[in-house]
């Protein structure tokens, strides 16, 4: 899949509210139609890393704000500003096993629904070929916006 | 597809999908204030009835539908 030549004109802390340390993508790999992707290095002193794998929690927030940049991309691409998003809720979470550090893990999310500000999201995490984790998440943008 | 039917899958959807408890869905119950249903669950709803009644509910017409037998004549009325 080939990056995305206008996502990739963004920097992830341009299309996200959060600031270090609480960024838990590195880079956005594409953004196109009702999909979007990301990536994440796993490193020591990451706050969601413990005993060397990031946490559940840690995946869960991947996941959230690779939604939460996709929907930042748009929102500027249509002039507007960033706003605060929040995990609305999340379900059918199924974790297979927690990335280790120095491993990179990819974040996918097809969009499945979209109303009243609220996005509805299926994810699958993957480690190379290694589905790790899945999981069906809603996120709320509020009216707040992001120090940018 | 028959009314009862149809009652039957919305019935089955919100007790499986939302957890909503069986008691509390009744004809004149409002999906707000007695269902319990919020805008986290409105977005489940869009997908679940696209699924099983194959249409996609547009927000705008849902604001008059208060109540749960309203819902039933919304879906109804959308796939006569």
């Amino acid at each position: 899949m080939g990056v995305s030549r206008k996502i990739g004109s963004y920097s992830v802390e341009s299309l996200l509210p959060q600031r270090p340390p609480f960024v838990m993508i590195d880079e956005m790999i594409a953004c196109e139609g009702d999909t979007a992707s990301s990536q994440l290095q796993v490193r020591e002193g990451n706050l969601f890393v413990e005993n060397g794998r990031l946490s559940a929690a840690g995946i869960m927030e991947c996941i959230a704000q690779t939604c939460a940049a996709r929907i930042g991309f748009l929102t500027l691409e249509g002039g507007g500003s960033v706003k605060i998003g929040v995990i609305g809720s999340v379900s059918n979470l199924n974790i297979v096993r927690t990335p280790r550090v120095g491993e990179c893990v990819r974040i996918s999310v097809t969009i499945m629904e979209e109303i009243f500000q609220i996005t509805l999201i299926d994810a699958c995490v993957t480690v190379g070929d290694e589905v790790i984790a899945n999981a069906r998440m809603k996120i709320a943008l509020t009216e707040k916006e992001g120090k940018n | 597809m028959e009314r009862e039917e149809i009652v039957r899958k919305i019935k089955e959807f919100m007790i499986e999908d939302l957890e909503i408890d069986e008691e509390k869905i009744t004809d004149n119950a409002l999906l707000k204030e007695d269902i319990g249903i919020d805008s986290l669950d409105f977005i489940d709803i869009v997908v679940i009835v696209e699924k099983k009644f194959g249409f996609k509910i547009k927000p705008e017409e849902m604001k008059p539908v208060k109540t749960f037998v309203q819902f039933v004549d919304y879906i109804e009325k959308k796939i006569a």
